[in-house]
């Protein structure tokens, strides 16, 4: 290491221009993440309620009371059983994926459809939804009436129905952003690979298990990633589909959290739920990467 | 490359800082609580913001009173802030305003949330405002209506005892409504309009208005209103001092059992599955359905889209108890406790409330039964427009015998019944009987009842 020179005028003068571009980040940052970051943290220690104005500190009260109440872990618990889609999603859009790929007559008007939702309104698709999934009038009966001549489930009338409606429904909505970038990571995978699988005397399968799935590898850890983040904080469908659904089976963590927050007040214990989930999203997330230096491959 | 790599993060900078000042620049013009000017060429007048939620004809109706408002109030201006859609979405409006202090001068507030605004001091005590009112004087108003606005933030009990936080924008019974077409097709007499039915009775007809299956299903009843048969078993939710959570009585249970047997076992009510196809407003609309519950805020839409011809009747009594009891709904007129013109703003809310101009306006566009009692007793009897037997819902004012408020009015917080609500679903769908329901849920409700005081 070599000891600090003086630092010409000229420098000095570049240096603070430099900071000076960078600051709107790093004030932006203060104001709008750190601040109330820390904010809702100390928050979380307190009995916040909106509407009467309490702040006192009550130390561990509202996590204590979080995690002794049941609806809570039925959200926890619906939350992850959500997730089922990721995996599913994933492998619809792989395989549809590998078809476009290939040369196939009405390539485009296929990719614009199954693209579609992911450039529609979010509210949009989740209404649509609720008319197709609507017991008596809704599409889907209908057909089932028709073709068995029996009624079709109450989809999202039914506890046990209700997750798998928003399952189907989150699948079809994703696919296709998935698809695009799987295609991408196929279109980036070398020709040359595969031709040493045929030099080798490999078979398709083999340049799938070999060259494809591996090269795939970290569009998919990314795809995983971000649908288990976006998972866990799963809100929106439920806010617009089923509240929190007949008998608490569609309520989610950060459902809960939000009604905490804006049906009963409770501040405070809205922001222990979100730090809950921020800790939750992060050790996922941490064990997601540590498990990721055994199966993504980076080129 | 790198000088629009520069630019970019230049503009960025710049968003970040114009977006910093915006909302310190506002923050700081929140300050000045709700009177926020219109800057137009009124310099001198006084605006006041009014906040409420409802239907567009309930905009229009409130315009045309707030019109007249200012008409009457020289140099007064309202700034109306409508909300469509529901209750539950204006809340969250109201409470952000909360937040970033600046609350509406006068604004509704459901019952179910009275007592939480009114012990935080969120409200103006309105009592010397009435007491000075030239417009009042007791008795000219339902008595019920006044009364269940007072708050005594001692006990923190609601009514009669106290301050008054707020009055009545209206007070709707919740009555029994019938298809007459569909009765006189089906050959069955009508119901009395002054005796009303058993409720086995009611099971009877409803059961000879039942018929079709699939799409052309017609049921005799919409779902029955769970208040109204726990209330006339000799059962509640509450216990007197509102403070233990009762539904685990065999009563309770019996009452719960009964509504939900009207799907599960009679077959003349929607089942789950159905009701949450298609809810009870658009089968009674589309006449699927023979008797239902409605409110007075439910005429506008019945005179514009119900092709049939229909009536109320007088709530089933239990033949046990001899009780006939349904629940009355309302809504405050409320003045902010920050409100830096106190005495407009109550005129305002005052005004609303018993103003016998916009009372009228009120009752002839069907929002309500009038607050004001002569108002109600001849001309609103008097319209000539459905229901015929508008004293019904008199009776249902009038009576405390026949009307209550719902239990969320008295507790702070009202998640536990909508937990209740939410969970009962066990009951209606046949997979748990209601006295095993009603055992489980009582120590959950008593919990989040609890949590909340």
């Amino acid at each position: 290491m070599k000891k600090r020179k003086k630092v010409s005028s000229f420098k000095r003068r570049e240096h603070l221009t430099g900071l000076l571009f960078i600051a709107p980040m790093y004030l932006q940052f203060l104001v709008f993440t750190l601040f109330f970051l820390g904010y809702s943290l100390y928050m979380s220690f307190t009995d916040w309620n909106i509407v009467a104005g309490t702040k006192n500190f009550i130390a561990f009260e509202n996590f204590v009371q979080i995690l002794k109440d049941p609806i809570f872990w039925k959200s926890v618990w619906n939350t992850v059983y959500l997730m089922i889609g990721i995996p599913i999603g994933m492998f619809l859009a792989l395989l549809m994926a590998m078809a476009l790929n290939r040369k196939l007559p009405g390539k485009t008007i296929f990719r614009v459809s199954v693209y579609l939702p992911a450039v529609t309104s979010a509210m949009a698709i989740v209404i649509l939804w609720r008319f197709i999934y609507n017991a008596e009038y809704g599409v889907i009966n209908l057909v089932i009436q028709q073709l068995t001549g029996e009624a079709g489930p109450n989809w999202l009338g039914d506890p046990a129905m209700v997750k798998i409606s928003l399952i189907i429904m989150g699948v079809w909505r994703g696919v296709g952003n998935t698809m695009i970038l799987f295609l991408a990571g196929l279109q980036n995978v070398p020709r040359d690979y595969y031709e040493v699988v045929d030099v080798e005397g490999g078979n398709s399968l083999h340049k799938f298990r070999y060259v494809t799935l591996p090269m795939l590898s970290s569009v998919t850890f990314y795809v995983l990633i971000t649908g288990v983040i976006g998972g866990l904080q799963a809100f929106g469908d439920q806010f617009i589909m089923t509240g929190a659904g007949p008998e608490h089976s569609a309520i989610t963590i950060v459902y809960y959290l939000w009604q905490k927050g804006f049906a009963e007040y409770d501040m405070g214990g809205a922001s222990a739920v979100s730090w809950i989930v921020a800790v939750m999203i992060f050790v996922v997330t941490l064990i997601q990467f540590k498990l990721s230096n055994r199966w993504v491959y980076e080129d | 490359m790198k000088k629009t790599k520069r630019f970019k993060k230049l503009m960025a900078g710049l968003l970040a800082i114009a977006t910093t000042a915006t909302v310190v620049l506002t923050g700081c013009g929140g300050g000045d609580g709700g009177s926020s000017g219109d800057g137009g060429k009124s310099g001198n007048d006084v605006v006041i913001t009014f906040a409420g939620w409802g239907s567009l004809a309930e905009k229009q109706n409130f315009t045309k009173m707030i019109d007249k408002f200012e008409e009457t109030h020289p140099g007064v201006k309202v700034n109306y802030q409508h909300y469509p859609g529901t209750e539950d979405d204006y809340m969250v409006k109201l409470v952000s305003n909360v937040a970033a202090n600046k609350m509406p001068d006068v604004f509704y507030l459901p019952t179910d949330e009275f007592v939480e605004w009114a012990s935080a001091d969120r409200l103006l005590d309105m009592t010397d405002y009435l007491a000075k009112s030239e417009n009042y004087e007791d008795g000219k108003i339902w008595e019920k209506a006044v009364d269940m606005y007072y708050y005594n933030s001692e006990t923190g009990a609601v009514g009669e005892d106290g301050g008054l936080y707020g009055l009545p924008k209206d007070l709707g019974p919740w009555a029994m409504v019938y298809n007459k077409t569909l009765f006189e097709q089906k050959g069955v007499a009508l119901p009395d309009p002054v005796e009303p039915m058993t409720l086995d009775e009611f099971i009877d007809v409803a059961k000879k208005l039942t018929s079709g299956s699939g799409v052309e299903k017609v049921y005799g009843t919409a779902n029955y209103t769970l208040e109204s048969a726990v209330w006339s078993n000799n059962a509640d939710y509450l216990s007197e001092d509102k403070k233990t959570i009762t539904v685990d009585t065999p009563e309770f249970a019996e009452a719960l059992q009964w509504v939900a047997d009207l799907a599960l076992v009679h077959g003349v009510a929607p089942t789950t599955s159905e009701a949450a196809a298609s809810g009870w407003f658009e089968r009674w609309c589309n006449g699927k359905v023979g008797m239902a519950w409605m409110g007075p805020w439910d005429q506008p839409t019945f005179w514009e889209s119900v092709t049939f011809e229909w009536d109320i009747m007088p709530t089933p009594v239990n033949e046990e108890t001899g009780k006939a009891i349904s629940w009355l709904g309302s809504a405050a007129l409320c003045v902010s406790a920050t409100s830096k013109e106190a005495q407009v703003a109550y005129e305002l809310a005052e005004f609303l409330c018993m103003d016998e101009e916009a009372q009228t306006i009120n009752y002839e566009s069907g929002q309500a039964v009038p607050n004001i009692i002569e108002m109600a007793e001849n001309d609103y009897l008097a319209m000539d427009k459905m229901p015929a037997n508008k004293q019904v819902f008199l009776d249902i004012l009038k009576n405390p015998e026949k009307g209550q408020f719902k239990p969320t009015y008295y507790t702070k917080n009202s998640s536990w019944h909508d937990y209740f609500v939410t969970e009962a679903n066990k009951v209606y769908s046949g997979e748990m009987t209601a006295a095993e329901f009603c055992k489980m849920i009582q120590s959950e409700l008593q919990d989040r009842l609890n949590g909340n005081e």
